[in-house]
């Protein structure tokens, strides 16, 4: 199964981002642990590039592939902003009590645990971000 | 799936928040705008009742921990109250949540709150 759809990158488009997961994957199928991380893991993303890859007044679209096999769900996210690699953004340092803790960074790092592989490339003008989130 | 907020009063110093649908990008800053309502008071002790909550993302995350820390300043703490499995295992991954401030039933909630109370008399 492969799905794809493209966002203008706003914040207020996520709510169609949403719709588009839950439209490629299957409820009856997945698990609903594995739904919930995915839906986490894109909206970290999506929001990433909004927020951090877009110069000013630029527009910019977010293309998303949903792939489904019978051992993962493979996420293909590009977008035509300004080359930023996420997988950079530094750790959240959790040995730090939570009050003096920089709030910056968790996104991020949530996309890393929850996911099995996360993947950062730039071809040409284009910033392509992968993940995969197996099926078990 | 959109957010709803409940507020009801438990006493002068304690306050409950039931959060309910979907803390993300899109809808968490209606809860943070309410955390600072509410913090403007005289509560000292917060209550986030996730039973109802289905989905957060780092900045619902973003907004419990704001109310931790500016309660911390005041002397209080925030309590979170029956959480979903998923919500929980992404608090965990973020080692956000001393368990002492975490509850899975009123019963539990309210024995520490009477302690506490106790306390105070003493």
């Amino acid at each position: 199964m492969k799905l794809t759809d493209e966002f203008e990158a706003q914040i207020e488009n996520l709510e169609q981002v949403n719709d588009f997961l839950v439209r490629g994957l299957d409820k009856d199928i997945l698990r609903q642990t594995v739904l919930f991380d995915l839906k986490l893991a894109i909206e970290e993303i999506f929001t990433n590039i909004v927020r951090h890859g877009l110069k000013k007044e630029q527009i910019a679209t977010v293309t998303i592939q949903l792939r489904v096999d019978e051992e993962s769900v493979q996420v293909e996210i590009c977008d035509t902003g300004k080359a930023f690699n996420p997988l950079t953004t530094a750790d959240p340092d959790l040995d730090v009590p939570l009050e003096e803790r920089k709030l910056g960074g968790m996104g991020i790092f949530l996309v890393k645990q929850l996911m099995d592989h996360v993947n950062y490339r730039r071809v040409e003008n284009i910033n392509i971000l992968t993940l995969r989130k197996n099926i078990d | 799936m959109s957010l709803s907020i409940n507020r009801s009063v438990r006493s002068p110093s304690i306050l409950t928040l039931s959060v309910a649908g979907s803390l993300d990008a899109n809808t968490s800053s209606r809860l943070e705008v309410e955390v600072k309502e509410v913090l403007k008071g005289t509560t000292r002790s917060l209550i986030f009742d996730f039973e109802s909550l289905e989905f957060i993302s780092s900045a619902g995350i973003r907004v419990v921990l704001m109310a931790q820390k500016k309660l911390k300043l005041k002397g209080g703490s925030i309590i979170v109250l029956k959480m979903q499995p998923q919500i929980r295992k992404v608090f965990e991954i973020i080692k956000a949540l001393p368990n002492a401030t975490v509850f899975s039933s009123v019963e539990e909630l309210d024995d520490y709150l009477a302690e506490m109370q106790n306390k105070f008399q003493e």
